[in-house]
């Protein structure tokens, strides 16, 4: 039995790698693995919402990994903690990038380009076409994927506040004991 | 009621489609989902969850509109 407040609750994380892995894959998918049927769908539909607002904001434009000089998207660390919808975005880095690499000539990208890193001029063009909107669908694809980051401490550790309590409790027993 | 419904459905028309204040919708999801994850991370009852959701909330539209006011403010400046 743990103490959330002035409320008290029983707990099960189950097998916390695997929730952890799944809150990552999918938003909200750990929680309802852990039986926090509730707390899952709003962190699936929260982060889902975020995550689609961004991306309708920016054309679908704004999650793509690129870390090559002068296009360094230090964004999608961020936007990879959404889980399986980052994972098109590696792959197409993977592609275009990595073969760029091997071969010194351009590849075409899969899924007819999106996600995928964009040439300087395809980069230049989105700034035009989309305005203040390519940063804004940045900035919210990125929040998305930092909350899922919490979503995915919860999954692991359980609530923050109760983590925070335990862990106080477990080095006061420890100085009682070192004390004894 | 209708209008505002209509606002709430243009946002999937994209941001091309609205004008001046519309745009303000886009703060509703970000607001919205950013306050209650947050709570939810933190809390595993939904009563404790929903009061830090609103907390939450209610200083990201402080800290927004204090933001809001400094751009307005440096505008004038231009």
């Amino acid at each position: 039995m743990a103490t959330d407040d002035e409320f008290e609750f029983e707990l099960d994380l189950k097998n916390r790698n695997v929730a952890a892995l799944l809150a990552w894959l999918v938003p909200g998918v750990g929680h309802l693995y852990q039986g926090r049927t509730s707390k899952g769908i709003v962190i699936f539909l929260s982060i889902s919402l975020l995550f689609i607002t961004g991306l309708q904001m920016s054309g679908g434009k704004a999650v793509y990994c690129s870390f090559r000089n002068p296009d360094l998207r230090w964004q999608f660390v961020g936007q990879f903690f959404v889980g399986s919808a980052s994972v098109p975005a590696i792959i197409q880095n993977r592609v275009v990038r990595g073969q760029e690499k091997k071969l010194g000539v351009v590849i075409k990208p899969l899924f007819g380009g999106k996600f995928a890193p964009p040439t300087s001029t395809e980069r230049l063009q989105w700034h035009e076409d989309y305005h203040a909107y390519f940063q804004m669908g940045t900035l919210y694809t990125l929040v998305a994927g930092l909350l899922n980051l919490f979503a995915i401490f919860d999954a692991y550790c359980g609530p923050f506040v109760l983590f925070r309590e335990l862990a106080t409790k477990e080095d006061e027993s420890k100085e009682d004991e070192s004390n004894l | 009621m209708i209008n505002f419904l209509s606002s709430l459905l243009i946002i999937g028309a994209g941001p091309e489609a609205m004008s001046g204040w519309e745009r303000l919708f886009f703060l509703l999801p970000l607001i919205v989902c950013t306050s209650l994850v947050y709570g939810a991370t933190r809390h595993e009852n939904w009563p404790v969850i929903t009061v830090e959701a609103v907390k939450i909330g209610t200083w990201l539209v402080g800290l927004t509109a204090c933001v809001f006011v400094v751009a307005l403010l440096l505008s004038f400046f231009n």
